[in-house]
């Protein structure tokens, strides 16, 4: 696959991802357009990492309401 | 290639957004249920190492790495809003939970009257069940026991209610031979008065008796007067002593106060015919 063609998926699932804010979104949008303009591998590793932290991100809010439930049920049970 | 260089605003704005997306951390620190779940996975975000490898990346555009550091920017305010979103919420669905445990316990400590109360104890122990909030194993627990406890004022009540009727039906005993008593005085009183008025009218008859004797005696007398009368008149002859005498036979046998009177009222016509 074309790095191209691997860039325009990649926006395609940001802007489809129902757990990013538009703002994310958008900015996430334009560092990608930029990198399809100019793919050089630095370029390419600094989407990457931005693009991991927005995995981590998302794992991270997912894990944090999972737990904030389980401190809600030790917190009635303790009461 | 330009390398990393990212204006001071930026860099700045970067360091005060990632520390601003941990600010929330330290709401949570007083949790020790979650504390070391949530350090461990924090710090897989780390958006200061993020910074730190972009900074590394020398051969990068720097409108790409602005682009970058701004993505940075936007999930770290997304993290911190989302964290708070999330917190609040839990915090709110603990606050509603227990809300409904304070509920319930002020159910618990009201006294059970009636059967009514019992069954929306009930229903309300069956709602906290479906709701399914946190801990909603926990009141199911407690709703058990407290149902158990309902039916044991239940059945203390209706202990009660027999206790009271009992109490209700010797006190209706204890009317019944009060009102036996005086049923049995008003009794001899009705037979006293009865007594007396008998005495009175047993008075009355026996004057009665021996002014009807009495008044017999007259009327012999006055009759005896007037069949003398009318024996002088038959004597005599006239035709209206003998109309005065068929007159008192067809009067027939009245009483003897009216006969004596009818008598008296012939013969004195009888006589005055016969002597005027």
């Amino acid at each position: 696959m074309k790095t191209q063609d691997l860039l325009s998926q990649l926006l395609a699932q940001v802007q489809d991802d129902p757990n990013l804010t538009d703002e994310v979104k958008d900015s996430a949008a334009e560092l990608i357009a930029l990198v399809v303009k100019e793919p050089t591998p630095d370029n390419l590793r600094a989407l990457a990492v931005v693009i991991e932290k927005l995995g981590d991100t998302t794992r991270y809010l997912s894990a944090l309401e999972t737990l904030e439930t389980i401190k809600a049920t030790a917190t009635v049970n303790q009461a | 290639m330009a390398g990393l260089n990212p204006s001071p605003d930026t860099q700045a704005a970067l360091g005060d957004q990632v520390s601003g997306a941990f600010a929330g951390e330290a709401k949570y620190q007083s949790s020790k249920v979650t504390e070391g779940q949530k350090a461990e996975i924090g710090a897989d975000i780390d958006f200061r190492r993020a910074e730190e490898q972009l900074r590394g990346l020398g051969e990068a555009n720097p409108v790409v790495l602005d682009a970058a550091v701004n993505v940075l920017r936007g999930m770290a305010s997304f993290v911190e809003w989302r964290g708070n979103r999330i917190s609040g919420r839990a915090v709110e669905r603990a606050r509603r939970a227990q809300d409904h445990e304070q509920k319930l316990a002020e159910i618990k400590q009201r006294p059970i009257e009636d059967a009514e109360k019992v069954r929306k104890a009930e229903i309300a122990n069956e709602v906290l069940r479906v709701l399914e909030l946190p801990g909603g194993a926990y009141a199911e627990v407690r709703g058990r026991s407290f149902t158990d406890s309902l039916r044991g004022r239940w059945h203390q009540h209706w202990a009660d209610v027999d206790t009271r009727r009992a109490k209700r039906d010797e006190a209706s005993a204890e009317g019944y031979l009060g009102g036996a008593a005086k049923l049995r005085a008003a009794a001899l009183a009705v037979e006293e008065g009865w007594r007396t008025t008998f005495g009175k009218h047993g008075e009355g008859a026996e004057a009665a008796r021996v002014d009807a004797e009495a008044r017999k005696g007259e009327a012999a007398v006055a009759s005896r007067a007037a069949q003398e009368a009318y024996d002088r008149v038959m004597a005599q002859g006239p035709a209206e002593a003998i109309a005065a005498r068929e007159e008192i036979m067809r009067t027939g046998p009245e009483s003897l106060a009216t006969q004596k009177g009818i008598v008296e009222e012939r013969t004195g016509n009888v006589v005055k015919a016969a002597t005027g």
